[in-house]
């Protein structure tokens, strides 16, 4: 029977890494859209593929995307990570997954200039 | 076929027909304790949330404001399975039992942003231990 048993290591990323050093930049009031698109690239939602997220929403193991629908004064930038172990014998199974995520959330004005944003580093959470 | 060859043959059959699964996942992001202590409704702004709590996992519009959406979800499952092991595999019997509890907190903006409402509650301390 322990020959046959095997085990499972799981560790999934999906999207860009937000770009943490970027974040001292940000000033309301004074950054513009367009700075903030240079400086942490395409928003989730408009240009990411999220396949992966998909099917995790799909499964329940993800809590879905932010917004559901673009708009034009929110930008969003997050990404995803999984780590997953488990044991596989015949008789007993036994799985232990854990998905965070880093996300930031940008609003802007009517002339597109940073309104509030905020920010939450989940990853670092996860287990080693 | 003696007593011991018999009983041996039962006991594999045994295992190869039943399984076990223990299944246990974590989602999302912890809110830190006391998640909603700093808010005080009517004068805590946007911004102040954002700041203190992060960007919420969900973002709703509504027609007069904004709501945040926090949530963190954990779920802990176990299956015993009987199946017929050789020629079918038909499932002889399935138990599971799913236990799942989130934090989830609400926060309700009027229109010029101040923090209308705030729903919060705890769940995840409720879970039974695995």
């Amino acid at each position: 029977m322990f020959g046959l048993a095997g085990c499972l290591i799981v560790d999934f990323s999906e999207g860009q890494t937000v770009a943490v050093d970027q974040l001292a930049k940000i000033v309301p009031g004074t950054t513009t859209k367009k700075e903030i698109l240079d400086w942490f690239g395409a928003p989730q939602g408009l240009a990411d593929a999220q396949f992966l997220e998909n099917y995790l929403v799909d499964q329940e193991l993800a809590p879905g995307p932010v917004v559901n629908v673009p708009y034009a004064d929110v930008l969003v930038f997050r990404f995803t990570r999984g780590k997953g172990k488990g044991i596989i014998t015949i008789v007993w199974n036994w799985f232990d997954f854990h998905i965070a995520s880093d996300t930031l959330v940008v609003f802007f004005d009517a002339d597109d200039r940073v309104l509030y944003y905020g920010f939450r580093k989940g990853t670092d959470d996860l287990p080693r | 076929m003696t007593f011991l060859a018999r009983a041996v043959a039962l006991v594999a059959w045994l295992c190869l027909s039943t399984g076990c699964i223990v299944y246990r996942s974590y989602i999302g992001n912890e809110l830190p304790p006391a998640a909603d202590g700093g808010i005080v409704l009517g004068k805590t702004t946007k911004s102040d949330v954002l700041r203190d709590l992060g960007p919420p996992d969900r973002l709703v519009r509504q027609y007069d404001g904004e709501v945040f959406v926090y949530e963190y979800i954990r779920r802990n499952e176990s299956t015993l399975e009987l199946e017929e092991p050789v020629f079918t595999h038909l499932t002889v019997f399935e138990y599971t039992r799913v236990n799942e509890k989130n934090d989830r907190m609400v926060v309700f903006f009027d229109r010029s942003g101040i923090v209308a409402g705030v729903g919060f509650r705890r769940g995840t301390e409720q879970l039974e231990p695995f």
